[in-house]
């Protein structure tokens, strides 16, 4: 079998190529712009099966790595690797941007270039952010991930609020990020370089580890989002296009969570011990609060805006708990939020392209025209409830099993707050599928074409593997986690 | 890249005594092709020969390389070392491109008076000869050279009176900033008998910072409080001309009211000048008093920092949003100026580059992009003037808007880079607190450049402004400049390799 | 002694006439009490020892300078303002901070300049080299052997900044179109009359 040694360059290079290529096409001819693009995309995720399938399960080190020099005077280089934690979120970007791609493919009318542009790039963004093995540049794409996602809630966002939307998301992000900017130069002033492995087996004081686990704690938290600052959230996604929203939830908002794996637990182990009552606070206010929200909510994206929280929230008590089992079923359940949630916001963005109002009050007896909608609707209604045979059902066990170890208190409100996620999920979905069809507003209805049944296929095939047949998943991250938590140990 | 034969090594000066000789060459030319056919328009062609004397300047600089460290003549009172050489070079090559934009808005706007071109090639004069200036004097006469003809760049537009009003302002200031510093230097003439930096370098080599007994104490053979009040004129002079906190007061007005092409040259092309003056004083000279204005400069950085973020987010005029913009950038430099180790001055010195780099772009664009219904006459640009330029001038919008994220320090651009590169030199010296509130501030001064990036892109009106196309020789300019702006990211290896050079040789004493 | 007695007067008289320029209401009342301030400047230079450079101030600052203004205002029709309005004012306040300024640098200045501690002990080598304080020179020669020799570039620039304040005196003022040009009126001039220039 083929065998490649720089595939992660690759797979990082190609999205930007494919930008790349995409900027001398005239604008006017659309479909060779789509085509070019969903190309690309797809031959990323075809690489990045690649990954997968080379991956060496046995080791628990990083593994195709590749090292490139920026500036050797001040000792900052740019290394690329991934390991188990880091494999999957690449296999969800991935995945992610060619069904957005596909989401997007008739709703786009104005400036579909740039569009494309911003997308491909942002895909460049998220891979490296999640190979990347170095923590400056992890600061700089995890920063550089807000600047496609705010041109693209700012100029193809719905109308009514998305100037002011962008900005929420742009500078809550910005204002918790720049206290980790600091603690990175603090950082890099002790040790003298960046690098991650490096870092590793550096220790800092307990003192500094507090203090900076505080300053990445609040870069971190903004994206999760907890809940005092996860006033971005709601709006974003509100004001988003569809496929926006889609790789928001679905992807940006495990930069929080992996930036939690990836750096808060190595190299401030002491701290994380000393914080974790604080996290654990917070969380459960968070999955409560925002379910209890969900509730009211008259906007139809608003209700799996709140519900991506909550469920955030629950993979931080997850990670939290620091044992192998919280810490897996943290990533896998980040994993199917990442199918799950990506796949109801196209669930709405399906309707709204046929009726272009989100409100739930104008929705009712879908069943009645769209059942195979309604059938997709129901499938990862269930998987957002957590439903035995679906993905975020292991995760939420997992994620128990493990805090319940650490915490029995937490757990028994997380768990609550959960059920209160059946709740609203079921209510809205009771709503908007059965009863009568509300004709004094809508007279045409139309089911999914075969372009969006595509679009659900993979997300559903994911979600329904993960449920019936995890080990898939977890046969790779368990070396790595379990390094991790020895680690965070020793 | 030598060219033999124009090498005359004993005269140090050679650049500028060719800029001078063909300025006076210049004045005769012009002023008798002026006369003769009873006051013609030569603005192009007096535009294009003062790019032409830039350029050999230019070249002459690069030619008379450095075969030692450091060179010094005319009685120790000129010096030709690496540093010199770098900031002439830098100097010189965005005065050449600040040339080269103008010449557009020059036509438009009806500058018709040839001793325009002039008057910039004198201030690139005063600013060559401060760069490479040894003792005070020299950088009084350089200082009082350039400021002369920067007072009436403000206020070359006669008959508007902005114009006029800000030539004025900026006069009376300058005049005022430049009395100070001449009441410094007399005083540490009277105190130490020499205005020679490298003399007095020499005088005061027991003197470092950490050293109280020789300061602070009662029986000490000499009290050195005469030398810090000196220096304190002269750096709150030199600290007037830059326009920093609290000391900014002038430059919204004078900034405002200047024609843009005046603008474009004062917030770009002298800070770099002033900056070396103030790193040969400060750094080299008189290393060992630097405990006594420490303190009082990250007062001034907050001052500048908050006052560059906050006062930006009112201004609903173009002009005004990039003066505070400098301000708060002038504020990050003097962080790095007051670290006080070896990699700040190295720090310094790649963030002004990038940072007077950065400016030439944004003025370029600004300068550029003339409005066509203009029928209200007005000659600066509100905010709102921009509004989706993204449809009109696709290539101009994104160029704009990756500068933008430069200039406000956002990541994956070169003003990132340099940014923490600053908060990492004050971050090895412990400054934390003032880091922390400079960089929460300059998240709020991130909001006025995201806004500019809204205007452009996300407005909801139907119709943008409409503007004259640019011209052919003005985009490929400003489209070399977007390439060497991306490239600056991808390797910045060469700003960083010069300027280490460089401090090390300014750093002597640290 | 007698110089101490020119010191202080001269000083004092520089002082006095440089707070008069401001205060007083009429022009050209203003510009001769600083055309006296010049003079007692030069005075000042003169019990320096710098007779060139006082008569220079004479020269240039009065001779030219100071007829300059004369001739400015003479030409301007000038209407005096009352000066006084504000003056109650901001009056407190800057004398404090001019208080506090003349304050410190009193201070510091006596702290700098103490007399030499060890004059008067014994162990202290004084050996005057009187040829060394033989002066044959005067103030002009050594201005001219230092000026043209060792600060030949200071003075080429110093020339450089005038041909710009030329340049730029011309570029404010030159006015290409000649028809629209003002021009004095002389019989409006001439019939001015010292009574109606003061408005109280």
């Amino acid at each position: 079998m083929l065998y490649i040694k720089n595939i992660l360059s690759c797979i990082l290079v190609l999205p930007l190529i494919g930008a790349f290529i995409l900027s001398f096409i005239p604008s006017s001819s659309r479909s060779l712009l789509r085509s070019i693009a969903l190309n690309c995309s797809c031959l990323t995720f075809v690489l990045s099966l690649l990954l997968w399938v080379f991956f060496n399960k046995s080791v628990g080190t990083f593994q195709f790595t590749e090292n490139f020099f920026w500036v050797p005077i001040l000792n900052l280089n740019f290394s690329i690797g991934i390991d188990g934690i880091s494999l999957f979120f690449i296999l969800l970007t991935t995945l992610l941007i060619p069904i957005c791609l596909l989401a997007s493919w008739d709703t786009i009318q104005v400036d579909l270039k740039k569009y494309l542009i911003s997308f491909l790039v942002m895909e460049f963004f998220l891979i490296g952010v999640f190979c990347t093995l170095d923590l400056l540049f992890f600061y700089i794409f995890f920063e550089s991930v807000l600047i496609p996602m705010f041109l693209i809630i700012g100029i193809w966002g719905s109308r009514e609020r998305k100037i002011r939307a962008a900005y929420f998301f742009f500078l809550y992000t910005l204002l918790g990020s720049v206290l980790m900017l600091l603690s990175i130069l603090y950082i890099y002033y002790q040790v003298g370089t960046t690098d991650y492995e490096v870092l590793l087996t550096f220790s800092f004081s307990p003192l500094e580890q507090k203090i900076m686990w505080f300053a990445f704690f609040a870069s971190f938290a903004t994206k999760v989002p907890m809940v005092p600052v996860h006033l971005w959230l709601p709006e974003a996604h509100v004001e988003a296009p569809t496929a926006g929203s889609v790789i928001l939830a679905g992807v940006l908002l495990k930069l929080g969570t992996y930036g939690f794996i990836r750096f808060s637990f190595p190299l401030f182990p002491e701290a994380c011990f000393y914080f974790a009552p604080f996290v654990y606070a917070m969380s459960v206010v968070g999955i409560v609060y925002t379910s209890f929200t969900a509730i009211r909510q008259s906007d139809f994206k608003r209700i799996i805006a709140y519900t991506s929280v909550a469920h955030m929230n629950l993979v931080m008590v997850g990670l939290f708990s620091f044992n192998v089992i919280g810490l897996e079923g943290a990533i896998l359940q980040s994993l199917s939020h990442g199918f799950v949630a990506s796949a109801l916001f196209l669930i709405i963005g399906v309707v709204y392209d046929r009726h272009h109002t989100r409100m739930v009050k104008y929705y009712g007896g879908l069943v009645h025209t769209m059942p195979i909608y309604v059938f997709i609707f129901l499938f990862f209604t269930m998987s957002n409830i957590g439903l035995p045979g679906t993905g975020s059902f292991v995760g939420e066990f997992l994620i128990l099993t493990g805090s319940f170890k650490a915490n029995t208190t937490v757990t028994f409100l997380s768990a609550t707050g959960m059920i209160i996620g059946g709740c609203y999920s079921l209510w809205l979905f009771n709503r908007i599928a059965y009863g009568n069809l509300k004709t004094q507003y809508f007279k045409n209805y139309l089911d999914i074409n075969k372009r969006e049944f595509l679009i659900f296929f993979p997300l559903l095939l994911g979600t329904l593997v993960m449920g019936i047949y995890p080990n898939i998943f977890l046969n790779s991250i368990h070396f790595s986690t379990n390094m991790l938590v020895e680690f965070m140990y020793f | 890249m030598r060219i033999e034969t124009l090498l005359f090594k004993e005269i140090v000066i050679l650049p500028e005594l060719f800029l001078g000789i063909s300025l006076v060459y210049l004045v005769l030319h012009c002023t008798f092709l002026a006369i003769k056919k009873n006051y013609p328009l030569i603005q192009n062609s007096v535009l294009y020969l003062g790019v032409l004397v830039l350029f050999l300047s230019c070249f002459l600089v690069l030619n008379d390389g450095l075969d030692v460290l450091e060179q010094s003549v005319l009685n120790d009172t000129i010096v030709n070392d690496y540093l010199s050489f770098f900031s002439k070079l830098v100097i010189g090559s965005l005065s050449l491109f600040c040339l080269l934009m103008i010449q557009p808005y020059l036509t438009s706007q009806k500058i018709n008076q040839f001793e325009y071109i002039l008057l910039i090639l004198f201030a690139v004069l005063g600013l060559f000869l401060l760069c490479s200036s040894n003792d005070l004097l020299t950088a009084y006469l350089a200082i009082e050279l350039q400021s002369l003809a920067f007072y009436v760049l403000a206020s070359f537009k006669k008959n508007s009176t902005h114009s006029v009003d800000a030539g004025i302002k900026y006069f009376i200031l300058g005049a005022f900033s430049s009395s100070l510093f001449l009441f410094g230097s007399s005083l540490l003439y009277g105190v130490t008998g020499t205005i020679n930096f490298e003399e007095f370098k020499d005088l005061f080599v027991n003197v470092f910072p950490g050293n109280h007994d020789v300061i602070l104490n009662e029986i000490s053979l000499f009290d050195f409080s005469l030398v810090q009040f000196g220096l304190v004129f002269i750096l709150i002079s030199l600290l007037f001309k830059l326009a920093i906190a609290p000391f900014h007061t002038w430059a919204p007005d004078v900034y405002e009211g200047s024609p843009s092409s005046s603008t474009f040259f004062f917030s770009v092309v002298p800070k770099l000048a002033i900056f070396v003056l103030l790193l040969r004083i400060f750094y080299y000279s008189f290393f060992g008093f630097f405990e006594s204005w420490r303190y009082f400069i990250v007062i001034v950085v907050v001052l500048s920092i908050i006052v560059g973020s906050f006062g930006g987010l009112e201004q609903r005029k173009l002009k005004s949003l990039l003066v505070y913009s400098s301000i708060s950038h002038m504020g990050y430099a003097l962080i790095a100026f007051s670290a006080g180790t070896f990699e700040s001055i190295q720090m310094l010195l790649c963030y002004l580059v990038v940072y007077s780099f950065s400016g030439l772009c944004v003025w370029s664009i600004f300068i550029l992009t003339r409005l066509k219904n203009n029928h209200l006459q007005k000659q600066n640009k509100d905010l709102t003037d921009l509004v989706l330029l993204g449809k009109s001038n696709y290539m101009l919008a994104i160029f704009f808007t990756t500068v933008l994220f430069s200039v406000a320090g956002f990541p994956p651009m070169i003003g990132f880079l340099v940014k923490i590169s600053v908060f990492l030199t004050a971050i090895e010296s412990s400054m934390f607190f003032v880091v922390l509130i400079s960089i929460l501030c300059s998240v709020v001064g991130t909001f006025y450049y995201i806004r500019l990036i809204k205007i452009l892109y996300f407005e909801k009106v139907l119709v943008g402004k409409l503007y004259y196309p640019i011209q052919v020789q003005s985009s490929v300019l400003i489209s070399l400049l977007f390439f060497l702006f991306l490239f600056l990211f991808i390797n910045p290896t060469l700003l960083y390799l010069f300027s280490y050079k460089i401090s090390l040789l300014v750093s002597t004493a640290v | 002694m007698i110089i101490n007695i020119l010191f202080y007067l001269f000083s004092a008289i520089l002082l006095l006439s440089s707070l008069m320029v401001i205060l007083v209401q009429n022009s050209i009342y203003s510009i001769l009490f600083l055309v006296l301030s010049f003079i007692s400047s030069a005075g000042i230079l003169f019990l320096l020892k710098c007779e060139f450079l006082a008569l220079m101030f004479i020269v240039i600052y009065v001779g030219a300078i100071a007829v300059l203004f004369l001739f400015v205002v003479m030409m301007l029709d000038l209407k005096t303002v009352n000066l006084k309005k504000d003056t109650l004012k901001y009056f407190p306040f800057g004398v404090v901070i001019g208080g506090v300024f003349l304050t410190e640098i009193l201070m510091v200045i006596s702290e700098t300049f103490k007399a030499n501690p060890y004059g008067d002990s014994f162990l202290y080598n004084s050996h005057f080299n009187w040829y060394e304080r033989m002066d044959t020179f005067t103030e002009i020669q050594a201005i001219g052997q230092v000026v043209y020799t060792e600060y030949v570039l200071q003075f080429l620039i110093a020339g450089n900044v005038l041909l710009l304040a030329t340049i730029a005196a011309v570029v404010l003022t030159i006015n290409t179109n000649v028809e629209s040009d003002k021009k004095q009126v002389i019989f409006r001039q001439l019939s001015r009359n010292y009574k109606n220039v003061l408005i109280v």
